[in-house]
């Protein structure tokens, strides 16, 4: 296996983190993937349905290459990965050192249900007394003190919620395992001091603390305090510290024992008066602050969390050569401030996350749409905007996520609902910026009826016997309107994510003025501390596909510094055995069953089980061993494994997936393939069945075994093939996107071809000036072009083109093309297509005609060569969407908004008496691009929304051009006199689909890369080795595109990385004996693995692209379609066995 | 038959919107609106003269000065400021409908709201019913002494004016002493209740500002002050503000 002795830290096991922590992991260098949470998957784990197809398909993201390495499971549910050490319930503590060398330490909570031991049979929540609100449901339903804080997760050991536990012991005394460790707990141990002059509050504290379990002393003011403190001789772990008292002040107390007893964690107690002081405080070195009076629900906790630290026997230290943070966000709380519209009020008003709760199968209602009151939920809308685009909410952000999230619960409730509802949406306007959002809108509103109304509600009131909500509000042209739902959805906006200001603070990053962390101008992850990369959400709220791109952008950068601090040096191993030809033994099987303990077999269990298997002529040896699962029990496994030599290996025990790696790790030291040993799970059937006889359990546990033994008796031992890589990347198009992918690949030390059809490099960015954030565009433009130009592995081909290419992953042939016609072939493993997009042409308002009517590039263009002079001109009209958003250009081309915005305040600010109308239909300035939305109405720029069923015209009249359009709001038609007419017309790709398919690649209905899956493989095409970036992929802005281009890369490198791609041990073959051709099975192929072969007229299976899910095997009428490890016979051996 | 176009000229002006605009801090927020409808759908007077807050903002930025400052949509507000107080871009309208208002001459302004303010101008009151002084004193000593008499658990409850140096000066809508004395009562029972020490004025005890409804500044600022006035005077500390 690829391991190299570079590491890397992911902070955040999201959705960013996991996909930043595999590419990291794929390229060999080994990654720790920390979560404070105690499980892995963020908010995803929550949400059932995703657009566009509400598919989840999470499992996408899995190892394509030297899939082995990994789990091969729900990636929903938890992943393994050979090289990922994930630490749950883990926080960052503190980076030093340097960029290649960070010093790092991690702080991991104590687990009072050990993991390893716990199986999830559920016997603790059983007993437990407690009851509260369930986070995973949004509180929508209850769960005990001892929980499994997500229901499908692998491994899912229970945890205990302190704040909630009254520590009764139930638990402890039922566990079979004896996983609980509750009484292992010494609060006794966990000193506190109270310091208050009232009394009636230190003898409060002492009560409520001492029924926590913890030793409590009190003192009445700041001296005696300090008296206590050097008279003990066990240090106190806490001290509680009023502010206000007579003499020595809380303050003044806080730096005298700071100065004396570092060890003495302080809070301070204040009233809501003194609530600065507190704050100043813990500058100086308090922890946190109480306000009085205290309610239990906060102190607890807090308290909770301190004792845990003490708890918790010190910090793990590691070194890395690169941090990516993948936080993620956090989302507004509705119930705060004014909520006008009855969160937490009226019952049936629930966020949107609350809603993708409800209709999740394993919800509150089992995914039924239907009220806490029982009542059908047949009417409902949603409500944009909720705690986004709000100044009174210093949110003068979009959260870029909610329109599209909105449209796709609304189509889930509609379905759920089968059709029978009425779903509303009140949006101020529909961001539908990326990638086929626009007709995914389009079809919401036009095949399922959703209702779009552009509005927003002032309130909502209750009917309070029915328990419905009313909605009053006003449609564009004022008229009031009032409906009554069923349920009110609040689209919810992001929010920084808990502990960001601390984390920025530890590791010195700025943060935006919102409290996002911030990246460097053109890069997406970047931070000003090299070395430290931001993934994912944590810059500002994503949709999954984004959010995938950003996570592997930021591992792309994270590799770059771990590679050239000499992190991509090979781990020096001890060589793989070669692996056994096995093929023409009989089969030789060595069954090693744990025992548990004793827990599983009795004595004359074991007799009655050695007895029944050895009577099968494959079964050489039945071994019982204690407790495989730990490393004296692994051991002594191997060293049976080592002297006997069997051809087949199976290990009954529990919990399967424990044994992936080590397995592994035995395959490649003794060489017998990893295909020929796997675990059969023989502790379920225990507690699956608690009531069930001893000779049921035994029949159970021989069923499971025999099930495995079937399996691997059958199991075709040929060795399995493998594909050389060219280690050589070719990278399409020499645009920004383009040249940043080159630089990628070939700082990690890989030679790339370069090919771009201009003379010169550059694309785009040759007549953008600056970008709307004022960042020049010139200067990255020449620094990019002189790296890629002295790079020694970049060769660049300008002036030629792609005359035609053949081959796939590790070897493609690509002849290119010279202006003079001279053709070069060259050899390569990957290809990255990166041949970007240009201003659409239009003959629309006029264009052509009149010299006054321009697009926005030509503005710019002008602008920069003083053709337009902006003190020449009294009136510009922009006219937004020109020839976009409809058929059969049916799509946002998401930067010309940002253009229109960008030009309109260059030309106020350098004529500040010039009038600007800018005419759009929804104006797209996605996340944080808002506030220059809001700078721009700030500046007298006037924004006049029109309806695609209405356009406006431009007429030409005496004296300059006359806009007509119909003005909403006042319901009536307007003529604007304008100077100059700028026309925003999107962007059309310039990707050839002869061009694409020549590398087996696809464009969709509007010429756009088709990515294998829009999700979770955003930059690849469904053909491995192939990748797109840049504006080929979909219109995107600089930044965004360099993003996609690191992605692009980033997948790139963990081909390149290898020198032989080896195949999986479960792909599909064709016996083309049996194969009539009649392709079934490349349409039934997810994964596009199969071709028609047309040289050898038969059906081609790549192994590297397919997966082995076998929906070819049942789509083959003839049995032709075979796949390896679940053939046919094998398989009805398994049911046989199953049904002994 | 077709609407007349509103033409929008090449040096658009918005005289009215900008002087407001100067006014005010950050100038209201006026150009800031996002037409989201939120005001529209939370005015009471929405749909009134076929206008609402939204509509009437949109019509001052685009310059539509004359329709502006002569609609009668103005008057139907009731300055509640339910639009400022959920508009996601905190705009003023409340405060541009004032200064709509106070563009109308004197004279030409609702009759209602103008008698009522020439009203409270008329003496010390500033009682928009007229009542004077004398008046006021003599309905609160009756209903007191009344009430002393018929409920002895509230014997010694008092309704002083002019006091000197109560913590609390309160004043008093005049449709209570003028029309329904008997809804003097329940506050006095409170105050009386939980000990608080407070005063009427003789001067200033009338609460309504009807100045204000007319967007006459002045008058506004003298009903104010007369009040102010006499609550300094008397030494109180706090101002009991009851409409």
């Amino acid at each position: 296996m690829n391991r190299k002795n570079g590491k890397a830290l992911v902070v955040g096991a999201g959705i960013s983190g996991i996909r930043a922590a595999l590419d990291l992991a794929e390229f060999g260098y080994g990654v720790t993937l920390i979560d404070r949470a105690s499980h892995a998957g963020g908010l995803l784990s929550q949400l059932d349905y995703q657009f566009p197809n509400n598919h989840c398909g999470m499992c996408k993201m899995l190892p394509l290459i030297e899939r082995d390495t990994a789990s091969q499971y729900c990636l929903r549910k938890g992943f393994f990965h050979e090289n990922i050490q994930m630490l749950l319930s883990t926080e960052l503590l503190s980076v030093d050192g340097e960029p290649g060398h960070f010093q790092v330490s991690l702080k991991q909570k104590q687990n009072w249900v050990d993991p390893d031991l716990c199986m999830g049979c559920g016997l603790c929540t059983e007993v437990c007394p407690v009851e509260v609100p369930d986070a995973f449901n949004a509180g929508l339903s209850k769960r005990k003190a001892i929980y499994l804080p997500i229901p499908h997760a692998i491994p899912n050991p229970y945890v205990i919620d302190f704040a909630a536990c009254t520590l009764c012991g139930e638990c402890e005394k039922v566990c079979p395992t004896h996983a609980i460790r509750l009484s292992e707990q010494e609060r006794k141990k966990f000193r506190i001091l109270v310091v208050d002059d009232e009394l009636v509050v230190r003898d409060s504290l002492k009560e409520l603390l001492e029924e926590e379990g913890f030793f409590v002393n009190m003192a009445e003011s700041g001296t005696q305090a300090l008296e206590i403190l050097s008279g003990s001789e066990t240090p106190y772990h806490l001290m509680l510290a009023d502010i206000k008292m007579p003499g020595m002040d809380g303050v003044e107390l806080l730096q005298k024992t700071k100065e004396r007893f570092q060890d003495t964690t302080v809070i301070m107690m204040t009233a809501y008066a003194t609530v600065e002081t507190a704050v100043e405080a813990m500058k100086i070195g308090a922890l946190d602050y109480l306000i009085k009076p205290f309610e239990p629900d906060t102190l607890i906790p807090m308290i909770l969390r301190v004792y845990e630290d003490f708890e918790t026997a010190g910090a793990l230290q590691a070194e890395f050569g690169a941090i990516v943070l993948t936080g993620g966000t956090a989302y507004y709380d509705p119930g705060t401030g004014k909520n006008t519209l009855g969160y937490g009020v009226y019952p049936n008003v629930m966020t949107s996350i609350e809603f993708e709760r409800l209709f999740s199968g394993s919800g509150p209602s089992q995914g039924r749409l239907i009220r806490f009151d029982g009542k059908p939920i047949r009417k409902v809308a949603w409500l944009q905007c909720i705690g986004s685009r709000d100044i009174q909410l210093e949110a003068d952000f979009c959260s870029n996520i909610c329109c599209m999230y909105a449209v796709k619960e609304a189509l889930i409730a509609k379905e759920k609902a089968a059709d029978d509802l009425e779903a509303s949406i009140l949006y101020m306007d529909m961001r539908t910026f990326g990638k086929s959002f626009q007709r995914y809108r389009d079809e919401a509103e036009q095949v399922h009826g959703v209702r779009f109304i552009r509005g927003r509600a002032h309130s909502i009131t209750q009917d309070r016997s029915s328990g419905d909500l009313l909605i009053r509000y006003g449609d564009s042209g004022g008229k009031i309107h009032e409906m009554v739902q069923d349920a009110v959805i609040l689209s919810v906006g992001q929010r920084p994510a808990a502990g960001s200001r601390v984390l920025a603070d530890m590791l010195n990053l700025p943060l935006n003025p919102w409290g996002f962390f911030e990246s460097l101008p053109f890069s997406p992850t970047r931070t000003v501390r090299d070395g430290v990369f931001i993934g994912g959400s944590f810059s500002g709220l994503k949709d999954i596909s984004e959010s995938v791109i950003h996570a592997s952008a930021a591992a792309l950068s994270a590799s770059r510094i771990i590679h050239a601090s000499g992190g991509g040096l090979a781990i020096q191993a001890p060589p793989d055995s070669e692996t056994l030809d096995v093929s023409r033994e009989a089969p030789r099987l060595l069954l090693a069953l744990c025992t548990c303990d004793g827990a599983i077999f009795d004595e004359s269990g074991k007799r009655a089980l050695r007895a029944h298997f050895e009577s099968d002529p494959a079964v050489d040896r039945v071994e019982f061993l204690e407790q495989v699962c730990t490393a004296q029990g692994w051991s002594a496994f191997s060293e049976r494994v080592k002297k006997h030599r069997p051809n087949r290996v199976l290990i009954g025990a529990c919990l399967p997936y424990v044994y992936n790696a080590k397995l592994n790790a035995l395959s490649r030291e003794i060489g017998l393939s990893r295909a020929l040993m796997d675990v059969a799970d023989i502790r379920s059937p225990l507690f699956c069945a608690a009531d069930a006889s001893r000779e049921e359990v035994d029949a159970a546990v021989k069923r499971a075994l025999g099930m495995g033994i079937a399996k691997l008796k059958e199991t075709d031992p040929t060795p399995l093939p493998s594909t050389p890589v060219r280690q050589r990347a070719l990278v399409v198009g020499g645009g920004i996107a383009g040249m940043t992918a080159a630089l990628a690949v070939a700082d990690h030390g890989y030679p790339v071809d370069l090919v771009e059809q201009e003379a010169a490099l550059g694309g785009n960015l040759h007549w953008i000036r600056k970008t709307i954030e004022g960042n020049e565009t010139q200067s990255l433009l020449e620094e990019t072009v002189a790296r890629v130009e002295k790079h020694p592995n970049i060769q660049v081909y300008a002036g030629h083109h792609v005359a035609g290419a053949w081959g796939e992953v590790g070897q493609f042939f690509t002849s290119i093309e010279a202006g003079d016609g001279a053709v070069t072939t060259i050899e390569h493993g990957v290809t990255i297509l990166a041949t970007g997009g240009i201003e659409a042409k239009t003959k629309s308002y006029g264009h052509g005609t009149s010299e006054a009517v321009v697009t926005q590039k030509e503005l710019e263009e002008k602008l920069t060569e003083g053709r337009i002079e902006p003190a020449a001109l009294q009136s510009v009209v922009m006219i937004q969407c020109v020839d976009s958003r409809e058929e059969p250009r049916n799509y946002c081309s998401r930067v010309c908004c940002a253009s229109a915005l960008k030009h309109a305040l260059f030309l106020k600010e350098k004529n500040p008496s010039i009038k600007i109308t800018i005419l759009y239909r929804d104006l797209m300035a996605y996340g944080f691009l808002e506030s220059y939305y809001t700078r721009a109405r700030a500046a007298d720029i006037l924004f006049v929304q029109y309806d695609v069923k209405n356009k406006p015209s431009v007429v030409q009249e005496e004296g300059g051009l006359l806009v007509k359009v119909h003005e909403p709001i006042l319901d009536a038609p307007v003529e604007i006199e304008a100077d100059l007419v700028v026309l925003a017309t999107g962007i059309v790709p310039t990707l050839p689909e002869p061009l694409a398919e020549a590398f087996g690649a696809h464009l969709d209905p509007d010429g756009f890369f088709r990515e294998a899956e829009s999700k979770w493989r955003p930059v690849d095409a469904l053909k491995e080795g192939v990748f797109a970036c840049g504006i080929a992929h979909s219109p995107r802005s600089i930044t965004e595109s360099i993003a996609t281009a690191e992605a692009a890369a980033q997948r790139s490198l963990r081909i390149l990385n290898q020198q032989a791609l080896p195949a999986s041990k479960v792909t599909a073959v064709v016996r083309h004996s049996l194969c009539i051709l009649c392709e079934r099975c490349i349409d039934a192929c997810p994964y596009g693995a199969r071709d028609f072969d047309l040289d050898h007229t038969q059906i081609r299976v790549n192994p590297l692209m397919c997966q082995g899910c076998g929906s070819c095997v049942t789509a083959c009428l003839n049995g032709a379609s075979v796949l390896e490890g679940f053939e046919k016979q094998q398989m009805l051996d398994v049911i046989d066995a199953a049904l002994l | 038959m077709a609407q007349e176009a509103i033409r929008i000229r090449r040096d658009r002006q918005s005289p009215f919107m900008d002087k407001v605009e100067e006014m005010l801090p950050e100038g209201g927020n006026l150009n800031l609106c996002l037409t989201c409808g939120a005001c529209v759908s939370g005015c009471p007077a929405s749909g009134l003269e076929g206008m609402d807050p939204r509509k009437f903002l949109r019509m001052a930025a685009l310059g539509m000065d004359e329709e502006i400052l002569s609609t009668n949509w103005v008057w139907m507000c009731s300055a509640c400021q339910r639009c400022i107080y959920v508009c996601p871009m905190k705009i003023d309208i409340p405060q541009l409908v004032y200064h709509a208002r106070a563009s109308w001459p004197r004279e030409s302004r609702p009759k209602g709201i103008l008698g009522s303010c020439d009203m409270a101008l008329k003496n010390d009151s500033c009682s928009a019913m007229g009542a004077s002084p004398e008046d006021f004193e003599f309905v609160v000593n009756d209903v007191l002494e009344e009430y002393r008499e018929a409920q002895p658990e509230f014997a010694e409850m008092t309704a002083p004016i002019d006091k000197e140096g109560a913590e609390f000066f309160l004043n008093q809508n005049s449709r209570e002493p003028v029309t329904e004395p008997d809804e003097l009562i329940p506050l006095w029972k409170i105050l009386h209740i939980v000990g608080a020490d407070w005063t009427y004025g003789s001067k200033g005890w009338a609460g309504e500002n009807y100045c204000m409804f007319l967007a006459d500044d002045e008058s506004w600022k003298q009903v104010t002050q007369t009040a102010a006035a006499q609550a300094d005077a008397l030494g109180c500390k706090v101002f009991l503000n009851t409409e």
